[in-house]
Order: structure tokens, then sequence, then C-alpha cells
């Protein structure tokens, strides 16, 4: 059973009111964050946060399509960096 | 080997036999798996240069846990024990082998080394690596005061990529550096 809609998504109350803040001024900042457990809202579409994974801080720019996931999903905490100088077919 | 060692990219790595037959289980390093499906040889081998040439016998797609599993049979491999000799050595194919870039479209590893500059033209440092991230793709970039910052590679902040010149022009926001 999924989290009751009574008490709605959470979101670190001090994450909301930055955000909110953002919002108001329209501003563009990196927020960094702790909380990999804040749910990503409709307000953080837009917006850029610097999420800890434990050792650094990974920027995670939010679409519309990561609305209701956790912010923590988008920063691993395990990350295997591949063979030095292999040149793989890989784009972008 | 009929080709230059720098003009082969890394497209997948060994992990296992599969079966008898010689069939190999392939992770692929490709954004594309199904690049497997249009090569005719292949280069297997520790690293470009000690790598050599395999006829391709059959390949199908197989999906895992972890994605895609590419099952490779190879000419000259039609044991379980050779291919289990084959394990965690990585496959190459021929840059023109594969799909031409498209306009605008760079390879991962063409990136690192090029200087970054910000929009104003001002130079912030130079790329170390290029990581691939769940949400986006995510530049490291040294700073020229030895800091590593990180840019997600996205229109936003990536705003040109210019391989002849070296160079990456960045859009940079506050928090950021």
């Amino acid at each position: 059973m999924s989290r009751s809609l009574k008490k709605g998504p959470y979101v670190y109350y001090k994450l909301r009111l930055k955000v909110d803040e953002l919002n108001k001024s329209g501003k563009k900042k990196v927020v960094k964050t702790w909380s990999r457990a804040s749910m990503i809202t409709p307000e953080f579409v837009g917006h850029t946060f610097a999420v800890h994974n434990g050792k650094q801080f990974i920027p995670v720019y939010i679409t519309e399509n990561m609305v209701g996931h956790r912010l923590g999903e988008f920063s691993p905490t395990r990350h295997f960096r591949g063979h030095a100088g292999s040149k793989k077919d890989k784009r972008i | 080997m009929s080709t230059e060692p720098t003009n082969l990219r890394e497209i997948g790595r060994i992990v296992a036999a599969h079966g008898v037959m010689g069939e190999m289980k392939v992770a692929p390093e490709t954004d594309d798996p199904d690049r497997f499906l249009h090569l005719e040889v292949v280069f297997v081998g520790q690293d470009e240069i000690s790598s050599s040439i395999f006829e391709i016998r059959s390949v199908r797609m197989q999906p895992s846990k972890h994605g895609i599993t590419v099952i490779l049979a190879l000419e000259g491999i039609s044991d379980r024990d050779s291919a289990n000799e084959q394990r965690q050595m990585r496959i190459f194919a021929r840059e023109t082998d594969l799909p031409s870039l498209n306009p605008g479209e760079h390879y991962l590893s063409d990136l690192i080394g090029l200087t970054v500059k910000s929009v104003d033209g001002e130079v912030i440092g130079r790329v170390l690596d290029v990581f691939e991230f769940p949400a986006q793709h995510v530049l490291s970039v040294e700073l020229s005061d030895g800091r590593e910052i990180m840019i997600p590679a996205i229109p936003e902040f990536l705003r040109n990529i210019d391989t002849d010149r070296q160079v990456v022009t960045v859009s940079v926001i506050e928090g950021m550096c």
C-alpha cells in the first residue's frame, strides 16, 4: 500500500521552502540537499538539485517525467566508472 | 589485424559462456545493442592493440535483469571451453562499421580533455570525464584552481560542443561552481 493521500508526498520542509523561494523570485540556482528521500513534486520541474550520494553532490536537472520519484533515485551511491581510456560507442 | 587500433570503438564485454556451442554472453557497452545485428566482424581482445578479428556466426538478444544481454557466436569459437577462454575480453568494432554520427552528436570519449568555456568566452577548466547517471549525462570539469565541478550535459547548460576547436561552451548557474 502506498503512502496515504491524506499525508501527501514527503518533501523535506527546508527543501520545499527553498524551491518556493526560487519559484517566487524566478531565479535559477543549484539547490544542495542531503534529502534523498524527498519526493519530486511538479514545483521542482526546471530546477537543478545537487543531491548528495554519501560522498559528493550529483547535479540533477528535474524534468516532468521525474515527478513522483525520489531525488535519491537519480544520484547513485555506487558507480562503476568503466575501464580507463576505453573508447566506447556511447554518444551524446 | 586489418585496421588501425585508433579506429576501433568498444561495443561490449564478454561476461560468460552460453551453452555448449561456443556462444558467449556479452554485456553491451553501446547505446543501442541492436548495432551488433548489423556487424559482420568484430575485434576481441583485452585492448584495441592486442585484439584479433573474428567473423560473427550469429547474434541474438536476450532480456536480462541488467537490460539486454547479447548472445554472440563467433567463427572459430565452437565449444564452451573456447568460449570460456574469452571471458572478460572486450569487443570492438570499426568506427566505419557503426552508424555515423548525426549532426550535433558526439562520442562521450571525444569530450574528455576539451577546454570548457563560459558563454562569455571565459575559460572555466577542462573536461575530466563524462558520467552516465540515471537522470542525464554529467560532465566532470576540472577548474583552473584544481577543484572539480559537475555540469549536467543537457541543452540548458551545455550550449555547444566544438571538437574541431576543442571547446565546450557551457552556461553555469549560481551554486554550480
